[in-house]
């Protein structure tokens, strides 16, 4: 009798993991994407890991010849990478007012030979120069609360922030001295609510002075000159082209969130050498539908106008998903879990 | 085993099941605008989200129905062993869409992480497995033995 039993639950077993099996097959299907993408060989090389004991760096600038870690935990400690010499080396920053420490999400971001800690919910901006460790609150006047910050030059930063009128985010460009805040509404485009619509990583590259806003849910980024003036707007390689979730809001309308499956189509954005590197969370055509699991797909655009170049992988490490990455000349750093990963880049000539 | 002793095992089993089922449905319930709004941002079954929010609840209560009504036991103990199958099945097959992982779970259940929570419901899988597998014959139940 205990075998039939044993038995008898056979099909029910089966029958459920098979109903939840094809949903899952049903859903990774379209998953799949229209495009494709292009690969070169040996894009990178010579694989070199540095343990860093924490898993909360995240990369925060670079000069020449040094990267910049910044610590989401300890946000006074600065950490340098010398990917030359694979050298670490961390030192402690001071704020003339510490208390402020205590507020969680200082981020660092090092525009050498400037570096500032920021933390927009509170509208807190400290800057100082290297090799000074003493970083100042050095703004004569209180600026907005703002989600994303961009240093660009010794006068002058771009911040993203919400303009309540407008009822969406867009960016502005601040004037230290005189204090001057110019805020530009046509960069960013509301497709739906005007904060998660327009979500999205920018960046500025010192070497051709253009700014890049990139969005997380739809295929479109905008290139900028240094004054906000457009240059142009481009796409990615995928057909995502307006964002395709809705919003709910729940608990008395506090809590607003997204109610459709929707994982950003561009997670990342480093900027190099006339490249824009977006790290994509799409499966391509010619691609397995399991590689988003093991490598960072990273495709390359030309800075000037826009057009897509190549892509390659970044590889995890030890099962730890890429983080956070960078380039310096031929070198591409990349953070896994609590290593850090140095590569030789073989970047292909723009052809 | 003495026929009583399996007996009392399979009934603390499936109240566990009708606790387990009755507080996960109601936790749903009070919450239920955030459980459809969870629930539609699942890569999984996000498109199937109007009908789902209704489905799971709706068999959870049903299937403590079952489990009560003695005549009806057998039954609830096989829905609860393909419900707990079902859902592991769905933790497994959601973790692999790596790192977009929403939660929908109510109540104290959402503070458990996936892995906890896909041992939770195997131990659950197991508990039925055992219910159906020493529960004492049935004269009025004969179609699954």
């Amino acid at each position: 009798m205990l075998s039939r039993r044993i038995k008898s639950l056979f099909p029910f077993f089966f029958i459920s993991i098979g109903l939840i099996l094809i949903l899952y097959y049903w859903s990774a299907k379209t998953n799949k994407n229209e495009f494709r993408r292009l690969f070169p060989s040996h894009v990178l090389l010579d694989e070199k890991v540095t343990d860093l004991a924490y898993n909360s760096y995240y990369i925060a600038g670079k000069t020449k010849k040094t990267i910049y870690l910044g610590n989401y935990v300890t946000p006074d400690y600065i950490t340098e990478f010398l990917p030359s010499a694979a050298l670490l080396k961390h030192f402690r920053v001071h704020l003339n007012s510490p208390e402020k420490l205590k507020s969680a999400g200082f981020i660092l971001s090092v525009d050498s030979p400037m570096y500032f800690l920021t933390e927009g919910n509170e509208a807190l901006l400290f800057r100082s120069e290297f090799p000074d460790l003493q970083l100042e609150s050095s703004i004569g006047h209180s600026l907005p609360h703002f989600s994303l910050f961009c240093p660009i030059s010794s006068t002058s930063f771009l911040l993203r922030s919400y303009n309540p009128q407008k009822a969406t985010t867009t960016i502005s460009k601040i004037y230290y001295s005189p204090y001057k805040k110019i805020e530009i509404l046509n960069i960013l485009q509301k497709q739906v609510d005007g904060i998660f619509c327009t979500d999205g990583m920018m960046g500025y590259d010192p070497v051709s002075h253009k700014f890049v806003y990139i969005y997380y849910y739809r295929n479109q980024f905008t290139v900028t000159d240094s004054d906000l003036h457009i240059i142009y707007r481009g796409t990615t390689i995928d057909s995502n082209s307006t964002v395709k979730f809705t919003v709910s809001s729940f608990d008395q309308h506090k809590t607003t969130i997204i109610s459709s499956p929707q994982r950003p189509i561009n997670k990342r954005l480093v900027l190099d050498h006339g490249n824009i590197l977006v790290q994509s969370g799409l499966v391509a055509k010619n691609e397995n539908a399991g590689i988003l699991n093991r490598y960072a797909v990273v495709d390359v655009y030309a800075m000037n106008d826009g057009h897509y170049r190549f892509s390659f992988y970044i590889p995890n490490y030890n099962g730890e998903q890429v983080r956070d990455f960078s380039i310096l000349n031929d070198d591409l750093i990349s953070l896994c879990g609590h290593f850090l990963i140095h590569y030789h880049l073989n970047m292909p000539d723009p052809n | 085993m003495k026929e009583k002793a399996k007996k009392n095992i399979v009934e603390v089993i499936s109240i566990l099941f009708i606790i387990l089922f009755v507080y996960a449905a109601a936790s749903k319930w009070m919450a239920f605008d955030k459980f459809q709004a969870q629930l539609s941002q699942s890569p999984i079954i996000g498109p199937f989200t109007r009908w789902i929010v209704w489905i799971v609840p709706l068999a959870e209560l049903f299937l403590s129905i079952l489990l009560i009504v003695p005549k009806w036991q057998v039954m609830g103990l096989y829905g609860s062993f393909s419900l707990m199958t079902a859902f592991s099945t769905y933790i497994i097959a959601i973790t692999q869409f790596s790192e977009y992982i929403p939660c929908s779970c109510g109540g104290i259940l959402e503070h458990m992480s996936w892995n906890i929570h896909l041992l939770f419901n195997l131990c659950f899988v197991i508990l039925a497995s055992i219910a159906i597998l020493i529960r004492p014959a049935q004269n009025h139940f004969t179609l699954l033995e």
